[in-house]
């Protein structure tokens, strides 16, 4: 009798995944892309439905320590030309530059500002940067759940930096291909403040792409859809391209 | 003919085009000054091809009330060539340097556009000229060179903000030289990262000063005299934690007019940003300007001895609606200059701006509505 409660521990064991192990697998079924174009489309809607639509082209740079970005507005036309240069630095406060092409100054951002909206929409600057599993610490294992007919593992993380504008994030990934697909971000106050839904994966090479990222904040019932009109991986992309150089 | 007309097509089909262009309705009420309707417009043509670049600013204005503000003229005209290494950049363009918000003493490139808005600094003059720039890494050398010295004009007799009271102005420069000696500067951009995170420009300029010594041609009539310096320009900015600290010096030395003693400019300044705040990003300036010169010689400098304290609100909504408050207090004279600014966008293509601005005990409204193709 012994030996089949040991026997059915161990297999449990040997099951069960943390959720560190469950985020690192996740991460790697979207990560390795190593340069990226996409053009994408963001739509903002207040409590009342009313849209407010903008563009702009997001190419990135893979790195180890940290992702780099460069955002260019394309529309509404006030914006056009407006860029975002971001060096994502893993357990360090990130560097961002903004060049405003009006007045053709570059002009550096304050690097904690992680909290803060991400063009008035409901991303904050966090939401929109990379979700490498090095910036959350994870505890226990990875439960599993049902949810909409299909299983997912439930993992609670908690952002590493300080300045983050979240106390904890509830991830709900897919058990067969480990991808996000739910998500619930708590504010500083512990409340639920956002809602966030990943969907309309496509697979590039071994790689899969996120193509709608819907974000809904539930405080103030505001909500901001991000969609990917093109996206190209692997493209050759110099250095200089994610460099202050590019904000001319 | 058919040819002919495909040539010149295809040649452009093989460029990628952009334009914007910018149309805004000004109304502007001042307190002791006929009021005026301002059509202000802007064109932006470029053309890029590989490395090549050629970019057209055309200006277009027009002033129901006010003669000298009907104009259209090109403000940039240039072409660049960027390169794995290295930029060159040849023609009429518009540059910025500085760190600080309220004013900004390194910003000498271009020449100001007071005619438009004497109290808007980024309102400039396009210059001709051009420069050869090497990159290291983040860091870069820049040589270049200015050929040309702009006539500047500044309001009217009949408009706000004539400086001259009773006397005439003309507008016609007068140098020590001819306007096509070159002026030439060295600007190195250097940042470091490791010990604290900071990015700083050291210039050497050596040319004609964007200062100018007012001088009278006759007994009813002043016009603006260019003279030859050399200037050691310092910009930096330092990042530490949720503060950036930030920094313009100058040192200029006269070279060729005795009216004028060589001067120094100290400006600091400090931004804090403050995030999420009951839905908004508020950001907080303070700065502090100064102007010494080695004789007791009386030259115009409002940046004097002078703080600037400023308040700026992004609403966080779709309109991009932002407030803008500041005030520029003169220590010495007690003098104070207020401007606040309130933007938001109406539909995707509307911008409207409203404006308040107190000098002196006169007011200034101004209501933009801007339309962007």
């Amino acid at each position: 009798m012994k030996k089949i409660v040991i026997l059915s521990l161990l297999s449990l064991s040997l099951l069960a995944q943390t959720s560190l192990e469950v985020a690192q697998t996740s991460y790697a079924q979207v990560s390795n892309y190593k340069t990226s174009i996409s053009k994408t489309t963001m739509i903002l809607e207040n409590a009342q439905g009313v849209k407010n639509i903008r563009k702009l082209e997001i190419k990135k740079l893979e790195n180890q320590n940290g992702d780099k970005s460069l955002l260019t507005f394309l529309y509404p036309t006030d914006l056009k030309g407006t860029k975002l240069l971001s060096f994502e630095r893993i357990g360090k406060d990130d560097k961002q530059w903004l060049y405003l092409p009006a007045i053709k100054r570059v002009k550096r951002i304050s690097s904690r500002n992680k909290s803060g909206s991400f063009m008035a929409s409901e991303f904050s600057y966090e939401d929109i940067s990379s979700q490498n599993y090095k910036n959350y610490l994870y505890k226990g294992e990875a439960k599993k759940v049902i949810r909409n007919n299909i299983e997912y593992f439930k993992i609670i993380r908690t952002p590493k930096d300080t300045h983050s504008g979240y106390t904890k994030q509830i991830v709900w990934i897919d058990t067969k291909n480990y991808l996000p697909y739910f998500g619930s971000y708590y504010d500083k106050h512990n409340r639920l403040l956002k809602k966030v839904t990943f969907s309309q994966y496509k697979k590039l090479g071994n790689i899969y792409r996120v193509h709608k990222i819907v974000m809904y904040n539930v405080q103030n019932k505001k909500r901001s859809t991000l969609m990917w009109d093109e996206d190209k991986i692997g493209m050759k992309l110099s250095k200089k391209e994610f460099s202050k150089r590019a904000l001319r | 003919m058919k040819k002919i007309t495909l040539i010149p097509f295809l040649a452009i089909s093989l460029f990628a085009f952009e334009q914007k262009t910018t149309l805004s309705l000004e109304y502007i009420s001042y307190q002791n000054y006929s009021d005026e309707t301002l059509l202000d417009g802007m064109t932006q043509i470029s053309f890029e091809k590989e490395n090549f670049t050629t970019n057209l600013s055309l200006k277009y204005l027009y002033s129901t009330q006010y003669k000298a503000k009907r104009s259209l003229y090109i403000d940039e005209l240039y072409i660049s060539d960027e390169e794995e290494n290295y930029l060159v950049e040849i023609g009429k363009t518009i540059k910025f340097w500085g760190e600080l918000e309220g004013y900004n003493i390194a910003d000498i490139y271009n020449q100001k556009d007071y005619l438009i808005d004497p109290f808007d600094k980024d309102k400039k003059l396009g210059s001709l000229g051009g420069e050869f720039r090497y990159y290291f890494d983040e860091n870069y050398l820049t040589f270049g060179i200015k050929l040309y010295e702009e006539d500047k004009e500044l309001p009217t007799q009949d408009m706000p903000y004539y400086p001259f009271k009773n006397f005439k102005y003309n507008e016609t420069l007068e140098l020590t030289k001819k306007r096509t000696d070159p002026t030439l500067y060295l600007l190195y951009n250097f940042s470091t990262q490791e010990s604290f995170d900071s990015e700083s420009k050291i210039i050497l300029y050596s040319g004609y000063d964007s200062k100018r010594d007012i001088i009278p041609m006759n007994t009813t009539t002043v016009t603006q005299y260019a003279y030859r310096v050399n200037k050691l320009l310092f910009l930096s900015h330092l990042i530490y934690e949720d503060y950036i600290f930030k920094t313009e010096l100058s040192y200029t030395d006269i070279v060729d007019n005795k009216n004028m003693h060589n001067y120094a400019q100290t400006t600091f300044g400090v931004e804090r940003g403050f995030y999420d705040v009951v839905g908004t990003d508020v950001t907080l300036y303070e700065e502090y300007y100064n102007y010494t010169h080695t004789k007791d010689v009386d030259v115009a400098e409002i940046y004097d001895n002078d703080i600037f304290s400023a308040i700026k609100i992004n609403f966080n909504n779709p309109q991009n609606s932002e407030l803008k408050m500041g005030v520029l207090y003169d220590i010495g004279t007690d003098e104070k200059i207020y401007k606040a600014e309130l933007s938001s966008r109406l539909f995707d293509t509307i911008v409207c701006k409203a404006e308040y601005l107190r000098v002196t005990h006169t007011d200034r409204v101004k209501a933009t509505l801007s339309y962007l193709f």
